[in-house]
C-alpha cells in the first residue's frame, strides 16, 4: 500500500499550496483599515467604472471555440504519440489526415478573418 | 487501413472531400456562389456515381465495421438526391436574405457524409458517430438566418433536445455494449439471440438500455410524445432549411432504426414491438389532429411530418411480425422516398413564394395563388395530394403498401392499418384547405409578382415528376427498395 | 507506518471512501448548477463538477479519460462557456431562470429515473458476458489507431463541421467578405 501515500502526498502538497498562498499573501498584506480610497485598485488613478461583469468581446469567445477544436485535437496526438513506434506509416498518414481535415477549419477561421483581433 | 477498405468507402470518403473543397472554393474566392455551388453539384454527381459503382459488389471494411450492401447505396442515392434538390431550392432563398450560400453548401454536405455513415454502419461506434455528423449541421443550418430571433430560438430549442437525446441514445448503447460486450452489430445480434433463444426474460439492465435506446431515436424521428421541439424548429428555421430538416435527419433517424433496431437488437422484436405501435398511434393521430388547427403552412406541415412518422412506423411495426418482414421493411423505405420529395417540394414552393423577405408563411399568402402563379399552384398542389394520399402519386402508393403491410402482419400492426386510413382522411382536410386557400380565395391588396429562380424551378420540376413517377410506376423502385428490404434480413 | 486496507471501524475500502466523497461532491455541484442563481457561479460550480467526475473516471481505472475530461472539459469547454455567459449578460437578465418554472416535477422525474437506474443496474447480472475490457493507455492507443481509425477520422470531420458552423454563427456580419 504504497500507492496511498502517493495519494495522501499529492493531496496535502495540493491543499497547502493553495491555502499556503492565500495565507501568506493575507499575513504579508497591508490591512485596509477603514480607508475607502485605500481599497480602491488604483489608489490615485482615475476611479474604476462600470460593473465587473461586463460584457466580453466576441473574439474572445471565438478564440475559446477554436481551442475546444484544437484541445480535443490533442488528446488524440497524445495516444497517437503514445503508440507512434509500433504504427509505422500507416498511423502517421491517418494523423496526417486527421490534423489536415482540422487545418481546414483553420484556414477557414483565418480566410474570414475572425483571427485578426480587434 | 488497406486499398481495399479504402475503395469501400470511396463514396463517403468523396463526400467528405466534396465538402472540404466548397470550404477551399470559399477560401480561394470568399463568398462567391456559383462556384461553391458547381463544386457542389458536381461533387455530388460524383458521389453518386461512387456510391453506384461500389454498391454493385456488397463488401465490408475496417474488420467488419463498415458494410455496404443494398440498403447501404439506396439510402446514399436518396439522401444525395434529397441534398442536390436542397441546395437547388436554397440560393435564391438565402440571396434575398444576404446569407453565405457556401457554408451552407459544405455543412449540408457534412451532414450528407453522416448519413452515408449510418447507413453502412455495422458498428455501434460509427453508428453512434454517424448520428452526430448528421445532426450537427442540422442545428447549424436550423440557426443560419443568425439575425433572425425565430431561427435562432428554434434552433437553441433543437439543439438542446437534440444534444439531450443523444445523450439519452448513447446512454443505452452503453448498457447494451456492457450487456454483449461487443460493438459490432452483428456480434450484438448474436449475443442477443443467445439471450432471446434462452427462455430467460429480458435482463433490466437490457430492458433499461432498450428504453433508453427508443427514447433517443424517438426524440430524432420527432415521434409523439418526443415531438416538442419539432414545430418550433421548423417554423423558426429558414424554409428550405425546414425542407432538409423535415427530410435528412428523419430518415436517417431510420436508417439508423434500420441498422439497430431491426440489425443489432432485431432478435428481441418481441419486447419493443409493441412500444412501435403504441408510438406510431399516437404519433399520426396527435400530428394530423394538431395539423387541423394550424393557420401556419409552416407550421401544419411540421406537424405533418410528425404524422408521416407515424405512417412509416407502420412498417417497422409490420417488419416485426414474422408475415410481413420484407413487406414492412419495403414499405418503409419506399414511403421514404415518397415523403423525402413531397415535402421537399411542398417547402420548396413555401420557400418560392419567400423570395422576398418579410413574406410569412400563413394560410393568407396562398390566397389567390392559382391566378397568380399557376404554376406554382398547380406544383404545391399536385405536392399537397400526394401528402394526402391521392391516386395517382407517389404519397398514395406508398401509404397503400405500408398499409396492406401491416393488413398482412396482423395482430396490433393490423390495428395500425385502421388508424391510419382514419388518419388519412383526417389529413385531407387540412392540406385540402391549402389548395382552397390557392384556387378559390381572392388575395387582400395584390401582391408584387414573383420570379422563380432557374435553378429553383428545375429543382421544382424535378419534385414534381418524381412524386408522379413514384405514383404512377412504383415499379421502378420497388425492385430497388426489395433488394435493400432484403439486405437487411438476410 | 502501515496503514490498514480499509478505514477502521466501519470497514470501507480506501477507494469507496474516495468514491462516496467524489461522488458527494459530484452531485452537490450538480445541484448547485442548477439551483444557483448567478449563472457566472453556475458555471463556477459546472467545473467543480466536471472535476469530481474526473476523479471518479481515475478511480474505476480510467486514466486517460479523466486526462480528456480535464484537458478538454475544465480547460477548453467550462472557459468556453464562461465566454458564452459574459457574453450575453445584462443587467437587466432576469433574476430566476425561465426553466426554473418546472423545477419541481423535473426534480421529480430525475429522481425516479435515478431510482430506476440504481435498481436495474443493481438488479443485473453484468458479469455474464463482458470480458475484462482492457483500459492501458498504450493498449487503447494500439487498439485506436489499428481497429478504430474510421471512427477517429469522422471524429476530425465532425470537429471541422462543428469549428465552420461555429465560426459562421458567432462571427459578426462586417468580419470578411459576406
Amino acid at each position: 500500500m504504497t500507492g496511498i501515500w502517493y495519494i495522501v502526498g499529492f493531496a496535502v502538497a495540493g491543499v497547502s499550496f493553495v491555502f499556503l498562498t492565500i495565507g501568506a499573501a493575507w499575513l504579508i498584506s497591508h490591512r485596509n483599515r477603514g480607508d475607502l480610497h485605500k481599497g480602491l485598485p488604483y489608489e490615485s488613478g482615475i476611479d474604476t467604472f462600470g460593473d465587473t461583469h461586463g460584457r466580453f468581446g466576441l473574439s474572445f469567445y471565438i478564440y475559446a471555440l477554436l481551442f475546444v477544436a484544437f484541445d480535443i485535437e490533442v488528446i488524440f496526438i497524445y495516444l497517437w504519440a503514445i503508440a507512434f513506434r509500433s504504427l509505422l506509416l500507416g498511423g502517421f498518414v491517418s494523423m496526417l489526415l486527421f490534423v489536415g481535415i482540422l487545418l481546414l477549419g483553420l484556414a477557414y477561421a483565418w480566410r474570414k478573418g475572425v483571427l485578426t483581433w480587434r | 487501413m488497406s486499398w481495399a477498405d479504402l475503395a469501400t468507402i470511396a463514396p463517403l470518403a468523396a463526400a467528405i472531400l466534396v465538402a472540404g473543397l466548397v470550404i477551399l472554393t470559399d477560401i480561394a474566392l470568399p463568398g462567391r456562389r456559383v462556384p461553391a455551388l458547381a463544386v457542389s453539384f458536381i461533387g455530388l454527381a460524383v458521389v453518386a456515381g461512387l456510391a453506384i459503382a461500389v454498391g454493385v459488389h456488397p463488401a465490408t471494411a475496417f474488420g467488419g465495421a463498415y458494410r455496404v450492401d443494398d440498403l447501404t447505396t439506396y439510402l446514399d442515392l436518396l439522401f444525395v438526391a434529397v441534398i442536390a434538390l436542397t441546395l437547388m431550392f436554397a440560393p435564391d432563398y438565402l440571396a434575398a436574405r444576404d446569407l453565405p450560400l457556401p457554408e451552407f453548401a459544405a455543412v449540408l454536405i457534412f451532414a450528407l457524409s453522416g448519413v452515408m455513415l449510418i447507413s453502412a454502419s455495422a458498428d455501434l461506434v460509427i453508428l453512434f458517430l454517424g448520428l452526430e455528423l448528421m445532426v450537427l449541421p442540422g442545428y447549424l443550418l436550423a440557426g443560419f438566418a443568425k439575425r433572425d430571433a425565430l431561427s435562432t430560438e428554434g434552433a437553441i430549442k433543437y439543439f438542446l433536445l437534440g444534444s439531450f437525446s443523444s445523450a439519452i441514445f448513447l446512454f443505452g448503447l452503453a448498457f447494451v455494449w456492457g450487456l454483449t460486450g461487443t460493438t459490432r452489430i452483428d456480434g450484438v445480434a448474436a449475443a442477443l439471440k443467445a439471450i432471446a433463444g434462452g427462455s430467460t426474460p429480458l435482463s433490466p439492465g437490457l430492458a433499461m438500455g432498450l428504453a433508453f435506446l427508443t427514447t433517443g431515436v424517438a426524440f430524432k424521428i420527432a415521434a409523439v410524445p418526443f415531438h416538442y421541439w419539432t414545430p418550433d424548429a421548423y417554423q423558426g428555421s429558414p424554409t428550405p432549411v425546414t425542407g432538409y430538416l423535415s427530410v435528412v435527419p428523419k430518415i436517417g433517424a431510420f436508417a439508423l432504426i434500420l441498422r439497430l433496431f431491426v440489425g443489432a437488437l432485431g432478435p428481441l422484436s418481441a419486447d419493443w414491438d409493441i412500444i412501435i405501435v403504441l408510438l406510431a398511434a399516437a404519433t399520426m393521430t396527435l400530428g394530423n389532429l394538431v395539423a387541423l388547427t394550424q393557420d401556419s403552412v409552416k407550421r401544419m406541415l411540421a406537424y405533418s411530418s410528425i404524422a408521416h412518422t407515424g405512417y412509416m412506423l407502420i412498417g417497422l411495426a409490420a417488419w416485426s411480425s414474422p408475415n410481413s418482414r420484407i413487406e414492412g421493411l419495403e414499405g418503409l423505405l419506399y414511403y421514404g422516398a415518397a415523403y423525402a420529395f413531397m415535402n421537399l417540394g411542398a417547402f420548396a414552393v413555401i420557400a418560392a413564394l419567400q423570395r422576398r423577405t418579410g413574406i410569412s408563411s400563413q394560410l393568407e399568402t396562398f390566397a389567390g395563388l392559382g391566378r397568380r402563379e399557376p404554376l406554382l399552384a398547380a406544383l404545391m398542389t399536385l405536392f399537397l395530394l400526394s401528402l394526402t394520399g391521392i391516386p395517382p402519386t407517389a404519397g398514395f402508393f406508398a401509404k397503400a403498401y405500408i398499409i396492406l403491410a401491416a393488413v398482412q402482419a396482423g395482430g396490433p400492426a393490423g390495428i395500425l392499418a385502421v388508424i391510419a386510413v382514419l388518419n388519412a382522411a383526417v389529413a385531407a382536410f387540412y392540406y385540402l384547405r391549402v389548395v382552397v386557400y390557392m384556387f378559390m380565395r381572392d388575395p387582400r391588396g395584390e401582391p408584387a409578382p414573383l420570379v422563380v429562380g432557374r435553378l429553383m424551378r428545375s429543382g421544382l420540376i424535378v419534385t414534381a415528376v418524381l412524386t408522379v413517377l413514384l405514383g404512377l410506376v412504383p415499379g421502378l423502385l420497388l425492385p430497388i427498395v426489395g433488394n435493400a428490404a432484403r439486405a437487411l434480413t438476410l | 507506518m502501515a496503514i490498514p486496507d480499509a478505514l477502521p471501524f466501519i470497514n470501507l475500502a480506501w477507494g469507496d471512501l474516495l468514491f462516496l466523497i467524489l461522488s458527494a461532491v459530484l452531485v452537490g455541484s450538480a445541484l448547485l448548477v442548477v439551483t444557483l442563481r448567478d449563472i457566472i457561479r453556475c458555471g463556477l460550480a459546472m467545473m467543480v463538477c466536471f472535476a469530481a467526475l474526473a476523479g471518479l473516471y481515475v478511480l474505476i481505472g480510467a486514466p486517460l479519460v479523466a486526462a480528456a475530461q480535464v484537458l478538454v472539459y475544465i480547460g477548453a469547454i467550462s472557459v468556453l462557456v464562461l465566454f458564452a455567459i459574459m457574453l450575453t449578460q445584462t443587467k437587466a437578465a432576469p433574476a430566476r431562470l425561465v426553466f426554473q418554472t418546472q423545477a419541481l416535477p423535473a426534480a421529480i422525474a430525475a429522481a425516479i429515473l435515478a431510482f430506476l437506474i440504481a435498481l436495474t443496474v443493481g438488479a443485473t447480472n453484468w458479469n455474464a458476458v463482458s470480458a475484462p475490457i482492457r483500459t492501458g493507455t498504450a493498449i487503447l492507443a494500439r487498439v485506436l489507431f489499428d481497429q478504430f481509425v474510421l471512427p477517429f477520422e469522422i471524429v476530425s470531420v465532425l470537429l471541422l463541421a462543428a469549428v465552420i458552423g461555429g465560426i459562421f454563427l458567432a462571427k459578426r456580419e462586417q468580419d470578411g467578405p459576406a
